[in-house]
């Protein structure tokens, strides 16, 4: 392995994950943004308890130029957490689509609210072309550049916990802070279709 | 008083919890002036950066920031700004 750009001593986690990243897939910049906001969602949102467990995997396949990382966590969910605040939602999909867009169960301020999930997709989807898959409880949304898709995953074994998967593409995303600013507009809107 | 952000709360800043950790102790230090040294910081992330500008904004202490690096002032300028809205 090449000799680590940061004093050993000083590296935090996100610092060890890097290093075994390539950083030309979406850049140093972009990984570190997803890897700390992903996680931090987890630490802030996630334990529930003391048996609540999180991982994190990622692969590279280099002949297609394609990185994969997975976080997952079998925590309270992204409902679950809303259903401990007293948050209304129709149903595990909407409230991943409150999730993305801004919606906080700590913070009535909307300068205080997590952006981590709407930032991430950002930068992942309009800044690298990549896809991104999200499942909490039995809530499913996959979204890449083509279009968007929620699913409620209506089977007993439903998801405990949430899992995101990101597929980056092997160029540096530009533009970053265009990408993270805070925005208004909800672009993954959620329909309900009821089936009469 | 100078304080090196990354003796305290590390050089790698993602957490708002180490935003508001680092406030907390210096609004608990006495004196009104407070020169925040990121010198040795190389990446702040949004969490970090909007828990920062939050805390400091209700702290009773004059609190600056120095030695921004290119990696780091971008993120601080954006939500220092959205912040003022």
């Amino acid at each position: 392995m090449p000799e680590s750009k940061y004093n050993q001593q000083d590296l935090s986690f996100i610092d060890l994950i890097i290093e075994k990243l390539d950083s030309h897939y979406g850049g140093e910049f972009v990984l570190r943004h997803i890897l700390s906001e992903l996680t931090y969602n987890i630490h802030e949102h996630a334990f529930d308890n003391e048996k609540t467990d999180a991982s994190l995997s990622f692969k590279i396949f280099d002949n297609e130029g394609i990185l994969e990382l997975a976080i997952m966590d079998n925590g309270i969910s992204i409902p679950g957490r809303f259903d401990k605040a007293n948050v209304d939602y129709i149903d595990d999909c909407n409230a991943i689509e409150k999730a993305i867009n801004n919606f906080s169960t700590v913070s009535d301020n909307p300068y205080e609210r997590g952006n981590g999930l709407w930032t991430t997709i950002r930068l992942v989807i309009e800044g690298n072309v990549g896809e991104i898959l999200i499942i909490s409880r039995k809530g499913l949304l996959h979204i890449s550049r083509g279009g968007y898709k929620y699913e409620l995953l209506d089977n007993e074994e439903y998801f405990k916990g949430t899992l995101i998967s990101i597929r980056l593409n092997k160029f540096e995303v530009q533009n970053i802070y265009d990408l993270i600013e805070l925005h208004k507009t909800n672009f993954y809107e959620y329909e309900v279709i009821n089936d009469y | 008083m100078i304080i090196d952000v990354s003796v305290e709360i590390g050089k790698s800043l993602e957490l708002n919890s180490s935003a508001t950790d680092l406030i907390n102790k210096i609004n608990v230090i006495n004196g009104i002036d407070f020169i925040l040294d990121f010198s040795e910081v190389y990446f702040i992330s949004r969490t970090f950066a909007q828990a920062y500008y939050a805390s400091k904004k209700r702290s009773p202490k004059n609190i600056t920031e120095i030695n921004l690096s290119d990696d780091v002032k971008p993120m601080m300028k954006m939500v220092e700004k959205q912040l003022m809205f």
